[in-house]
């Protein structure tokens, strides 16, 4: 039965790494976009404005680095997949040349 | 004995390359500009493998090259596995169109594979010159070259002929049979849904139904193309069309030395039933299939031989003994005609 080859192995590696990042992206730009809705009308309110900006200001930071995390491990992921690829390339590099050598 | 290929062996197409098939259908474009390794890249398929177009490969793979060749591409998220079915005389094999026709009348069959995400007339373009390369290196003479499309497979053929004919190479003046299988030439219904779903998500002032409108916005431009079975880049059209953009794109010219073979299918086995008329194959309706539009009249299309097959998926099409029948009676004739004449 045929397997994937490295090559292959490397397309499925970014494609997930870049789905993963584009769909954060996406993700977090929708969210910041439904969360400003209640804080800009509560900014509209003098009593409360200043508190509202307040919390939105600290929800923003908490779910950005939320996000900014998200996209930290997808990136730490996708080199650690790289560098078992490129491992998985040399083995088999060199079991090539082996296999040629033996067949001269 | 000319090439075949049967499902029995471990060298027909798997899940993995079904599968690879189909990430290539839904994002092929981006996969080859990226470049990515899923990235299909369009060559003749031996079981299961590239065939490089050397005069040695082929002989290696073709042991007596025939004088006429058979050319099957498939459709959208395919490969060539899509034309294999269950021999009637043999169950234990399978058997498929082009080996049918290289033990029934000589023909040499080749199965194109190709990234279906990328747009219709750059496979188009690409194809052209790969049945160029073909004939340069072919061992032996052609004489007469018969093509075989599935669905989008024919607009691949359609557009090929249009920009091999325009550059007055040699393989299109050999061509004598186009058969188009459930070939959307006026656009398929699916894809015209999912052109208006997205529009309509993206004009709502939501940011939820913009992400999935943008998210749907990422098909392919393979796909995109079906909505009015586009096979010419708007680029490439004369400027004297220039003001028929839409009408130029969607119905190029006809070559004109082949006879083309409009062939459709219908869910039930009455094509008058309600499913028939609304959903024809199940992807493509008949109208579409025999390349009914004004568009498509002004280049001649009503003159073509269409036929329905009732009872026939659009899957199954690809795949039915009695579509084989027809493809078969119909390159025979052929042969006797040329018989005659010489």
């Amino acid at each position: 039965m045929r397997q994937l080859t490295v090559q292959q192995m490397r397309g499925i590696q970014d494609l997930v790494q870049t789905a993963v990042h584009e769909a954060t992206n996406a993700l977090e730009g929708a969210q910041h976009n439904v969360a400003r809705k209640p804080y800009a009308v509560m900014e509209r309110i003098w009593p409360i404005a200043h508190t509202a900006s307040a919390v939105e200001s600290v929800q923003m930071s908490i779910t950005k680095r939320v996000y900014h995390s998200i996209r930290t491990a997808n990136t730490i992921a996708g080199s650690l997949a790289a560098l078992a690829l490129d491992q998985l390339e040399k083995r088999e590099s060199v079991q090539h040349d082996a296999g040629q050598a033996e067949g001269q | 004995m000319p090439s075949q290929q049967s499902s029995g062996s471990s060298s027909a197409p798997n899940w993995l390359d079904s599968t690879i098939s189909i990430v290539n259908g839904a994002l092929g474009d981006y996969l080859h500009d990226r470049p990515n390794g899923l990235a299909i890249d369009m060559a003749f398929y031996h079981q299961n493998r590239p065939l490089p177009l050397t005069r040695a490969s082929l002989l290696r793979t073709t042991p007596s090259p025939t004088r006429k060749l058979c050319i099957l591409v498939h459709g959208l998220g395919g490969h060539e596995g899509v034309w294999l079915y269950d021999d009637p005389a043999d169950a234990e094999n399978s058997i498929n169109y082009g080996a049918l026709l290289a033990r029934d009348l000589g023909f040499t069959p080749l199965y194109v594979r190709y990234n279906t995400g990328v747009a219709i007339a750059d496979n188009g373009k690409r194809l052209a010159v790969l049945l160029s390369a073909l004939l340069e290196c072919y061992p032996g003479a052609v004489d007469e070259l018969v093509l075989i499309g599935h669905s989008m497979g024919g607009l691949v053929l359609r557009s090929a002929c249009h920009y091999d004919a325009r550059h007055q190479a040699t393989w299109a003046s050999k061509v004598t049979h186009v058969f188009y299988l459930g070939t959307p030439h006026a656009g398929a219904n699916l894809e015209k849904f999912g052109h208006a779903a997205t529009h309509m998500l993206l004009s709502t002032p939501n940011p939820i139904t913009r992400m999935i409108g943008n998210i749907l916005n990422l098909r392919s431009q393979g796909v995109k193309d079906l909505r009015a079975g586009t096979v010419v880049h708007a680029h490439d059209i004369d400027e004297a069309h220039d003001d028929e953009l839409d009408f130029i794109q969607d119905a190029v010219a006809w070559l004109p030395n082949a006879r083309h073979h409009l062939i459709a299918g219908t869910l039930t086995v009455d094509p008058q039933h309600i499913a028939s008329l609304l959903f024809g194959d199940g992807l493509v309706r008949p109208p579409s299939a025999h390349a009914r539009s004004k568009h498509m009249d002004a280049f001649g299309a009503h003159d073509h031989p269409s036929q329905v097959y009732p009872g026939s998926h659009h899957f199954r099409l690809a795949h039915d003994p009695d579509i084989y029948e027809q493809i078969k009676t119909t390159c025979a004739s052929t042969e006797e005609t040329m018989r005659c004449d010489s």
